[in-house]
């Protein structure tokens, strides 16, 4: 039963890790085409204004942010109040703070006016922290091997 | 222990690759000179041996034995002259900057002259600033060329609107170039800046019009006419020709002046060859169409490039009653009171209507 639960976790692990590079990659994209191509900064430009038209930006921003905080205290406090065994590995939790730590970092201090493709970023970002918390979660509670 | 050390280096290919996707930094080319073995020898020797007459000061569309001439120290402007390669974004995104350029060439970006919100001409300041960096004053000679015949154009059209009185465009680009026979270089070449201008930018604020001035002059002023430089398609409605752009249309009492077959290229302003097409070409092109050279004609397209292509013909021969309405549709298609027009006025199947009743379907897929 516990080698079945663990078969499981370790494939949302791999599946998990798969949609985050996915994400990286995508911000990547998303930045270097709007720096080196007109036709996509001005669909990003067009795709900023109607968003923020059609969307509470500001509240869904703060919204994350606050969850980002929250998520980053409880996973601290989990790591080190958790008995070892139980524990995620080191660098599971170290990459999990770094993911939260940097989303958290570029909600805050960008904008769309320092880098224009801003919303398509933190969407790609937000999605890169949900991935690795939910990874995090997972490597968790039994001991794994991967 | 291996598969930590694994998991390590994994994380920091991932941030490297953030981190340097955030600052990248253009990287100069430093190769020599290219394309000296492809010349055509008896081609080349011929230019040389050509006397190359010099030509009027508002003339835009020059011969590469023209701008030979220029760099070989035979005309006039070779005392002071830019030859600049225009292109969208930094001289590492061009398209053929740092594969072959005309000796001395520097690269300008095309956004040193136009940004947002409407990808209007920027302010005079910025636009000053943007030229002095270049090392343009109002008495430099400006030479440009580009793979885009309309993004040259509209280079070409914000310097005369400045108030550079020299400026001209490579006919034919980098393709007249090298069939002349003349070499490329691929050194990457930084401009010397200058610190004044010499005059008040613009100086020819009267080749720019505002939303504003357009929307009222099409109201009250019959002599004026507004002249989309579009595709048929984007004329009638049919589409708005850009993905950024959801609503179809025109302003309402714009008469159509032809352009090309989508706002990417401009088949009835430009040759096959690239080469732009004479003041001839363009009365013959324009002949049934619902507007005259009598009138005050007011060019424009989505975002002022195409439309600067007549613009720069009709300044070249002398003409005086044109401008450019530089906001285009773009701008006039953000203002939901606007009237507008969808189809086409020349035939009765045309509906009139205001930008906010128009529908959102009619982006470029």
């Amino acid at each position: 039963m516990i080698r079945q639960q663990n078969k499981l976790q370790y494939v949302l692990i791999i599946l998990f890790s798969i949609l985050e590079t996915l994400t990286l990659i995508g911000a990547y994209s998303a930045h270097y085409f709007t720096k080196t191509r007109m036709g996509m900064l001005r669909h990003v430009v067009y795709l900023n204004g109607k968003w923020e038209k059609s969307f509470p930006i500001s509240t869904i921003k703060w919204i994350a942010i606050c969850i980002i905080i929250v998520l980053i205290i409880f996973i601290f406090l989990d790591f080190f109040k958790r008995d070892k065994r139980y524990r995620a590995k080191i660098l599971v939790m170290l990459w999990t703070m770094v993911t939260n730590g940097w989303t958290l970092y570029f909600l805050f201090a960008y904008g769309t006016e320092r880098n224009r493709a801003y919303y398509i970023l933190s969407i790609c970002f937000i999605l890169m922290t949900l991935f690795q918390n939910i990874i995090y979660f997972n490597s968790g509670f039994r001991k794994l091997k991967y | 222990m291996k598969k930590r050390f694994f998991a390590l280096l994994l994380v920091i290919v991932l941030m490297t690759s953030v981190f340097v996707g955030c600052t990248q930094q253009p990287k100069e080319s430093n190769d020599a000179l290219v394309g000296e073995g492809e010349i055509d020898k008896e081609t080349q020797d011929k230019n040389e041996q050509e006397k190359v007459e010099p030509v009027d000061i508002k003339k835009v569309f020059v011969s590469p034995q023209w701008v030979k001439s220029v760099i070989d120290g035979g005309q006039e402007e070779s005392k002071n002259y830019i030859v600049l390669e225009a292109s969208w974004g930094t001289a590492n995104d061009s398209p053929d900057y740092n594969t072959g350029h005309l000796p001395g060439t520097v690269h300008v970006d095309i956004a040193s002259i136009e940004g947002e919100p409407y990808w209007n001409l920027k302010s005079p300041e910025e636009v000053e600033q943007a030229m002095l960096d270049l090392g343009i004053t109002k008495d430099t000679t400006v030479i440009l060329y580009g793979s885009d015949p309309s993004g040259t154009a509209r280079v070409a059209y914000a310097y005369i609107w400045a108030g550079v009185e020299n400026v001209k465009i490579l006919d034919g680009s980098l393709n007249a170039w090298t069939k002349a026979g003349y070499e490329l270089e691929t050194t990457a070449n930084a401009p010397t800046p200058a610190t004044e201008f010499g005059a008040v930018v613009p100086a020819n604020p009267e080749y720019w019009l505002s939303i504003e001035d357009a929307a009222k002059k099409l109201e009250g002023d019959p002599n004026f006419k507004l002249v989309s430089i579009r595709s048929y398609k984007e004329f009638n409605g049919e589409t708005s020709g850009y993905s950024y752009i959801d609503k179809g249309g025109e302003p309402k009492g714009a008469v159509w002046g032809k352009g090309g077959s989508d706002p990417y290229h401009m088949e009835d302003y430009v040759h096959e060859d690239g080469t732009y097409i004479t003041m001839d070409e363009m009365k013959e092109l324009w002949k049934d169409l619902d507007f005259t050279l009598e009138n005050e004609l007011s060019f424009y397209c989505g975002t002022g490039w195409r439309a600067s292509i007549p613009f720069l013909i009709m300044y070249e021969n002398g003409y005086t009653n044109m401008n450019m309405y530089d906001g285009g549709w773009y701008q006039w298609q953000m203002n939901d009171n606007l009237p507008v027009q969808v189809g086409d006025p020349a035939t009765d199947q045309v509906k009139y209507t205001t930008v906010g009743d128009l529908p959102n379907d009619k982006a470029a897929k």
